[in-house]
């Protein structure tokens, strides 16, 4: 899973499979809301599905098996 | 800020803005990347270089009491002044900077939530000019080592203390030694501490590098059994990122004993005959 993949579900509903050890579990929903850049990787933050609309998920790239729209 | 333990612990953009030409507070701007000061800075900030003002040139080491002193008087700071740390990456070593001024007994300093990238996404200006010198008498008070970790407590502390490793998964699982944007450098062998949960720094911010609410936070690291009850030590590769999540823990989560093993993996991961997990 390369970075600029993941950037292009930039403010999308997506569905992530995600890698053992990941804080947000195996499975993640939600709408991609942005970004956060640093020199140890990309991470994504999303609002979850069915959650407040200001609450957040952060997600590192490394720990993406997968992800897709959320149709 | 109300719901964060101590709220006087960040300030946010617009504070600043609004309070940065006051007498008593003083701007310092901590970056990873030395030169980005001298490319421009919130007018009237200090800039220190996390490289040759905040550690020791030979031994390996936080600044001494003395050279802390003659930072901050040549600074402009003396010990009643409100020091707000910024910097870039999330404030990775205005973190760092901020805890070592705790460690050596500040009283009033903030971070500026968002840090220098949330400052520039929102237009605000940038200034090269250097800042007007004052010069101030600083005495740093004796270090408060109920705030850091060395090597053979964080040794003697395994099984029972809560390790925070707040590296990337990658760095976490041994497959890199450092962050993969940077030099694989640093220590001998990959892995992490035995027992550490790998909560990663930016699990602690939103999308524009500002915290996330006390809920999410205590949700975020309860959930890997990082409770307020506990002995908590937060490493990462050699101290900044994981000042970062000590600052979470210990001013906007209110735990009371929340060390940060500065030290690190690049400590850690050379020592001879210290356990290594993958």
């Amino acid at each position: 899973m390369n970075v600029d993949e993941v950037r292009s579900y930039d403010g999308q509903s997506v569905i992530m499979t995600l890698a053992p050890g990941a804080p947000a579990g195996l499975k993640v929903k939600g709408q991609v809301v942005g970004f956060v850049e640093a020199a140890d990787g990309f991470v994504v933050v999303l609002c979850p599905e069915g959650a407040a609309p200001d609450a957040r998920t952060s997600v590192h790239y490394q720990h993406i098996v997968s992800i897709a729209t959320n149709a | 800020m109300p719901d964060y333990a101590n709220p006087n612990a960040i300030v946010e953009t617009q504070w600043v803005a609004d309070h940065h030409n006051d007498s008593n507070v003083c701007l310092v701007e901590v970056d990873v990347d030395t030169n980005a000061y001298e490319e421009g800075h919130i007018l009237g900030a200090v800039g220190w270089n996390w490289h040759t003002q905040l550690q020791q040139g030979v031994v390996r080491d936080l600044i001494t009491r003395d050279e802390l002193d003659k930072l901050l008087g040549s600074s402009g700071i003396d010990p009643r002044t409100t020091v707000v740390l910024y910097g870039d990456n999330n404030n990775w070593f205005a973190a760092w900077a901020y805890w070592q001024m705790k460690y050596y007994g500040h009283v009033d300093v903030r971070l500026m939530n968002g840090g220098r990238s949330k400052w520039v996404a929102e237009g605000r200006p940038l200034s090269t000019e250097p800042p007007t010198e004052h010069l101030k008498s600083y005495s740093a008070s004796l270090p408060l080592h109920s705030i850091r970790a060395m090597r053979d407590e964080v040794v003697q502390d395994l099984g029972t203390a809560a390790m925070v490793d707040v590296r990337s998964p990658k760095e976490f699982s041994g497959e890199l030694l450092a962050p993969e944007a940077l030099p694989q450098e640093g220590s001998q062998r990959g892995g992490h501490i035995p027992g550490a949960v790998n909560i990663g720094w930016a699990q602690a911010v939103r999308e524009d590098g500002t915290f996330k609410s006390a809920d999410e936070l205590a949700e975020i690291y309860g959930k890997q059994g990082v409770t307020r009850d506990k002995d908590v030590i937060t490493y990462c590769r050699i101290g900044e990122r994981a000042s970062h999540t000590w600052f979470v823990l210990k001013e906007l989560l209110g735990y009371d004993n929340v060390r940060n093993y500065d030290g690190s993996w690049t400590e850690w991961g050379s020592s001879v005959g210290l356990p290594i997990d993958r």
